[in-house]
């Protein structure tokens, strides 16, 4: 298309996105350098941007802003979670969250491990959850959660990735173990690339030892995180899974061991 | 954080910062909008409402990228919804090669957006009424075009009628509407 060949008789097509790659191509190439065709073009889609509002108007079902802000709200966690565990007030100050969130978000985890727990303690989280209150009404959410009760709240999903993950991620759950040994994971793995988490009740062990937990990734094994026992706890994986990835927990001294030393507690192949 | 009190611009820029108030602003703001036009393309509920959350999500991760000299935020947010919804019922259909809507380069001289004037007054019935009052090919031609995501090219092919008729159509039926619009002062403006 030349200066001379204006593009009048393809500028509406053009502005209600009507035209091949190659003719929006030329069209863009030519008003480029055009100012009468670049200002037709304009004043057609001004009236294309009207067209919305000749839809008969209709409402999405609250579901979406629910699924929408937990998305968003992973997105933001993870998109700024430093590598190391920083302190919750940082997060909380970084995100223009409310002061509770941070509290919200540990005791949503607390939650979730007593949930998946049945009743082993949970001391250690809890201590950190802000009241009772709050503690109560994440272990509701994430009862709903394990429902698979998609019609969470948006002010509940809007605050906590691990809902968000749960309801957009790929989540296994997996438990085991006689009466006194129970235990119970969940390994989530969020999307769009976040790192997985594991979310783990388990027996006790001997004092001075944890769980390590490992994950047999495209063949080759890696540590990782510690779990502490007796209680509730979750830890981001330093990766993500996939299906036909191994996650198993091993006992091993507080500080971690480069490989298993001891037998599996646990061994699962993710399907 | 008002709702009522922030523009447009006000609430990406919160975006941009990653404030979730600022989503849920823009959320009620324009979801009801940006679904009914997705529902108007795809005709399926799960599928439009995939759509919006799709569209507001990518707001949400773009909003640092948003230039006001490029146009107006809900302009952005429509064209999103418009590009995706064209683009599921393309991958519907099997057929391909089109060009996304949202990337289309816009000019950074345009007059006025009319949107604002149509938005503040809601208006919408002024719109369907305008649309509706088209010459019957011209009415049709516009809306295979936008709401269906056919080329001209296509919509020949469909109407059965040279390709030259259609592109006629296509411009005689833009231009009436603005006629019709200026009426109700809602045209757009020659820049």
């Amino acid at each position: 298309m030349t200066d001379q060949e204006h593009t009048a008789e393809l500028a509406a097509a053009y502005a209600l996105g009507a035209v091949t790659p190659e003719e929006a191509a030329e069209v863009g190439a030519h008003i480029a350098s055009c100012s009468s065709c670049r200002d037709e073009v304009n004043n057609f889609r001004k009236l294309a941007r009207l067209l919305p509002l000749a839809c008969p108007q209709a409402v999405p079902s609250p579901d979406v802003k629910s699924r929408l802000m937990a998305m968003a709200g992973q997105e933001g966690v993870s998109a700024h979670r430093p590598r190391h565990r920083s302190s919750v007030s940082a997060r909380a100050s970084r995100f223009h969250f409310s002061p509770t969130r941070p509290a919200l978000w540990l005791a949503s985890a607390a939650a979730a491990a007593l949930v998946v727990g049945g009743a082993l303690s949970f001391n250690g989280m809890a201590q950190r959850a802000s009241s009772a209150r709050h503690l109560s009404a994440m272990q509701a959410e994430v009862a709903a959660m394990q429902r698979e009760d998609l019609h969470l709240k948006a002010a509940a999903a809007a605050n906590h990735h691990i809902v968000a993950a749960v309801i957009t991620g790929n989540v296994w759950d997996m438990r085991g173990g006689a009466q006194a040994r129970r235990w119970h994971c969940v390994v989530i793995q969020p999307p769009h690339g976040a790192h997985a988490m594991i979310l783990a009740a388990l027996p006790q062990i001997p004092k001075g030892m944890m769980y390590q937990a490992w994950l047999k990734h495209k063949g080759t094994m890696h540590s990782v995180g510690m779990l502490p026992a007796q209680r509730g706890a979750v830890i981001e994986m330093p990766m993500q899974v996939e299906r036909g990835d191994m996650v198993a927990f091993s006992v091993e001294p507080s500080a971690g061991s480069k490989a298993p030393t001891s037998p599996y507690l646990m061994e699962h192949t993710l399907s | 954080m008002n709702p009522d009190s922030l523009s447009d611009e006000e609430i990406l820029a919160a975006l941009a910062r990653q404030d979730l108030r600022a989503l849920e602003m823009l959320y009620d703001r324009y979801s009801k909008v940006a679904y009914s036009l997705a529902y108007r393309i795809v005709g399926d509920h799960g599928s439009a409402e995939d759509i919006v959350q799709d569209a507001f999500l990518a707001v949400w991760r773009q909003a640092n990228k948003y230039r006001r000299d490029l146009g107006a935020a809900r302009s952005w947010l429509l064209a999103i919804v418009h590009h995706r919804s064209i683009d599921r019922l393309r991958s519907s259909a099997s057929s391909g090669n089109h060009v996304p809507i949202d990337e289309l380069p816009e000019s950074k001289d345009e007059a006025p957006d009319p949107w604002q004037q149509v938005w503040s007054d809601l208006r919408g019935d002024v719109v369907r009424k305008a649309l509706g009052s088209l010459p019957n090919d011209q009415r049709k031609s516009i809306e295979l075009a936008y709401f269906s995501g056919y080329t001209h090219v296509e919509i020949s092919q469909l109407m059965g009628v040279p390709l030259g008729t259609v592109k006629g159509r296509l411009r005689a039926g833009l231009l009436k509407l603005k006629a019709l619009l200026d009426r109700q002062n809602l045209g757009a403006a020659p820049a």
